[in-house]
């Protein structure tokens, strides 16, 4: 019982510049998806997306993430003709997630590492958690390489994705297939206050493939492959997310358009269809590939 | 899962070969609520399980020298306010623990507490939804008269799992009048000193994070006559959350000084508390969340029973406040010009705590955002003030009456979480008038109003709920019934579509050792505080089944 009396005072410089990107580019990677629930009233969640920024300083491509922004007292938009806060962040999407997952009786900023945890409960991680987390996750091996091919011009085109399996697994897995938006100025909550043109990045627009995605497989051998390709229509998702903001969101006001497909990117991610953990993430611009 | 039954079967195989002064006992709790839709008080998200259920069993087998016991937890699902991880059911508590010539041992689960608790205290407190408890190792001992040791290791609960760290303690205490066999003497000394240390490794790619993080406090307790003075202070090493981002990781010590001072004769008895605090939010895992604060920074206010009293409630600030407690308690004698025929209770209470100077302690690369606060510097922001005087009185043989003015000031920003500049201070006078007249032997009806007239921070973005009114009426069959209802109405509401009525109502049927209520009404979303540590509480419209069983 005496021993522990040790503890370790730390003398600055606190910050020590590891570079754990020595990784060989020629094989596949593994990367994980970080999914962070946040709102535009919730003062917290900027120094979420500032751990975010850090973690990407940290690993690079590795770490991939969307935020999304589910319904709460943080999201609720206010009506169209007011100042400020009129834009509805709130797709089908999120609901969906957050009705599985429950990150917002957790309280926000709250947010997932490959949804680890999720069945015992322990999947809800704050900022603080997260660098832990993804260090864990990023030093499991890579079970599956998926490749992003994107054609879109003038919000019509295709996304294709190739799949490829690389070890011996027998379980089900599904893919699902999402765009997310960068550099979307609108307003947010910061600890000091109100910012009118907040920089929103990587917010979840829509699942191509729905929010549960497509199963891939149950049996797979080393090598097994899988492809399908799908036809996008930024203006039919955009109507989509507005009907479902006017129609089935609390004071939903149908203000979520303006896409700009130049600042999108497709995110792909397959996860365990039992326990919903995601094993492996990609992503890549949406146009100009 | 095996090691707990395991352990239930040991304490049951004793019960078969009983001895002549083993028992057991428990008790057991249910909580059951229904959840509708009520937009008008923001009751918006639906309950797809229409009902949700909290309920928990104790069980203790007592045998000489030797007891054990288990908790059996039910969440299914839990209720609206309690974190969501709860669900499920299990035994997270079970512990063995036996005495012999002086040592004390337990294993299993236990709550600690050394000193005030500033550096550790683990404890549960159901309508919080709070439970800490340790999972380890536990020995007492008392090598000579007056002296008492404890160790400890164990990792610390956190709703069905344990957090990261592990968390070893060790407190000593020394009783000055045992240690040199003193009696017949009007003083007394009592000095401790503890430390706590948890271990949790450093996986942070950028910064070093300590993997070893101690706090360590002493204490001195001396009584002398009437009057007891209590002091305890405390340092933690740094402990940053392990973030990220610079400004986030914190990593300056913190510091805690606790100053208590009471008197107390007959009729008449007064206590200061007073305490520091700077960034000694101390946790089982580094990740700053409240289901990991393994330490307790009593609040420096008085705890209300009475709903408006306890609206605006004080929350401590483990990271930084200052601030006191003041209680004057008078007792006018029977008989005398103000004490009536049976006496007159007076309480007097003032309490207040700002900021610290400077804000919290902070410390890494970045210069500029570098300060130290030094003890107890007092900062300029108001966080909470409470001043209130109480008058207890029995009027004749049947009625009694009960009396309160408070003037409240309430920092919403700070206590809530807000932005700064949302709500700002609230400011609040509330009176409340309990009256209880026995009609007859057994029945007795109890009246309580309650007035709150609030006033909205001028610089604030946002105004407060108003004004509100509030009247319960209380009707009990000693000892096997009682019924009440009560309304409270926001009738000042800046917003005409929120001046509502939540109206209670709750009937009661005790019979032995069981109590059964029933309710049903509105609750407004609010706070809801034990010892200063609080929960936000959702907003309701539903039926309530409280049973509670004790053997």
């Amino acid at each position: 019982m005496i021993g522990f009396t040790s503890c370790d005072i730390i003398e600055g410089p606190y910050y020590t510049n590891s570079n754990n990107n020595n990784i060989d580019t020629s094989l596949v990677i593994k990367k994980i998806l970080l999914e962070d629930f946040t709102g535009h009233r919730c003062s917290n969640c900027p120094s979420a997306s500032e751990e975010i920024d850090a973690l990407k300083n940290i690993y690079g491509d590795q770490v991939i993430s969307i935020a999304i922004h589910p319904h709460s007292n943080f999201s609720i938009p206010n009506p169209i003709n007011s100042n400020d806060y009129t834009y509805d962040f709130r797709t089908s999407f999120g609901e969906d997630l957050d009705d599985l997952f429950l990150m917002v009786d957790a309280g926000l900023p709250v947010g997932m590492i490959n949804r680890v945890g999720f069945n015992n409960s322990n999947h809800q991680l704050g900022k603080d958690e997260w660098a832990l987390a993804t260090d864990i996750e990023l030093n499991k091996d890579p079970v599956f390489d998926i490749i992003i091919e994107s054609s879109v011009i003038n919000g019509i085109g295709n996304v294709n994705i190739q799949v490829e399996s690389l070890s011996n697994l027998n379980q089900e897995y599904k893919i699902v297939i999402c765009l997310v938006e960068n550099n979307i100025l609108e307003w947010q909550t910061d600890e000091n206050g109100n910012i009118e043109d907040y920089v929103h990045n990587h917010v979840l627009r829509c699942m191509i493939n729905s929010t549960w995605g497509e199963s891939i497989g149950s049996n797979f051998i080393n090598g097994d492959s899988w492809e399908k390709n799908y036809s996008i229509n930024i203006t039919d998702l955009e109507n989509y997310n507005e009907s479902y903001s006017l129609n089935n969101l609390f004071m939903g006001n149908g203000n979520c358009k303006g896409w700009n497909e130049n600042n999108m990117k497709v995110v792909a991610y397959i996860y365990n269809s039992s326990n919903y953990e995601i094993v492996q993430a990609e992503q890549n611009p949406l146009t100009n590939y | 899962m095996k090691r707990i039954y395991s352990l239930i079967f040991i304490g049951f195989s004793t019960v078969l070969f009983s001895q002549e002064n083993s028992f057991i006992s428990g008790n057991f709790e249910t909580n059951l609520q229904s959840y509708f839709i009520d937009s008008s008080i923001g009751a918006n998200e639906p309950t797809p399980e229409i009902i949700l259920n909290n309920a928990y069993l104790n069980l203790l087998y007592n045998n000489g020298n030797f007891s054990s016991g288990i908790r059996y937890e039910s969440y299914l699902n839990p209720l609206k306010g309690y974190d969501s991880q709860y669900k499920g059911n299990g035994i997270p508590f079970r512990f063995a623990n036996y005495n012999s010539d002086g040592l004390e041992i337990t294993v299993g689960n236990y709550y600690e507490q050394f000193g005030s608790g500033i550096i550790l205290r683990t404890y549960e407190d159901k309508g919080l939804g709070h439970d800490n408890s340790l999972d380890g190792i536990r020995l007492k001992f008392e090598p000579i008269n007056g002296v008492y040791l404890t160790g400890l290791i164990g990792k610390s609960r956190t709703y069905f799992d344990y957090s990261e760290g592990i968390i070893r303690g060790a407190d000593i205490e020394f009783i000055a009048d045992e240690l040199l066999n003193i009696e017949d003497v009007n003083y007394s000394l009592i000095l401790g000193s503890s430390i706590v240390s948890r271990f949790q490794s450093d996986n942070n790619p950028s910064f070093i994070l300590p993997e070893n993080v101690a706090a360590i406090s002493s204490r001195i307790n001396f009584n002398l006559g009437n009057l007891n003075y209590y002091a305890e202070y405390a340092n933690k090493i740094n402990d940053p959350t392990g973030s990220l981002v610079q400004s986030e990781n914190n990593y300056a010590s913190g510091k805690a000084f606790v100053n208590n001072i009471s008197y107390s004769q007959k009729g008449f008895g007064m206590s200061f508390e007073s305490h520091y605090v700077d960034h000694m939010e101390f946790r089982s895992e580094r990740a700053q969340r409240k289901e990991y604060i393994i330490n307790y920074i009593p609040t420096l206010s008085n705890q209300h029973t009475y709903s408006l009293l306890a609206m605006y409630p004080c929350a401590t600030q483990p990271e930084g406040e200052i601030g006191f407690n003041t209680n004057i308690f008078i007792k006018i004698p029977k008989k005398s010009l103000f004490g009536g025929k049976y006496g007159t209770t007076i309480n007097l209470n003032f309490s207040r705590t700002n900021s610290i100077e400077g804000g919290t302690s902070f410390l890494n690369d970045i210069d500029s955002l570098t300060h130290e606060s030094a003890i107890y510097s007092k900062g300029e922001k108001l966080y909470f003030s409470d001043f209130n005087f109480e008058i207890n009185k029995k009027v004749n043989k049947k009625t009694k009456l009960n009396l309160v003015l408070s003037k409240q000031k309430y920092n919403k920003d700070i206590l809530e979480g807000k932005i700064e500049g949302e709500y700002g201070i609230i400011e609040s006078l509330i009176s409340v008038a309990d009256l209880s007249y026995k009609i007859k032997k057994g029945h007795t009806i109890r009246l309580e109003l309650q007035e709150m007239f609030s006033k909205d921070d001028p610089n604030a973005q946002n105004p407060s709920d108003g004004n509100w009114h509030m009247m319960l009426l209380e009707y009990t069959v000693s000892p096997n019934w009682f019924i009440s209802i009560q309304d409270m109405y926001n009738y000042g509401n800046y917003n005409e579509d929120d001046k509502l009525h939540y109206v209670n109502s709750s009937f009661g049927y005790i019979k032995g050792a069981n109590r059964f209520t029933i309710g049903y009404g509105k609750k407004r979303a609010g706070i809801f505080c034990v010892g200063g540590i609080c929960k936000t509480v959702p907003a309701s419209n539903g039926f309530t089944l409280n049973i509670v069983s004790n053997f």
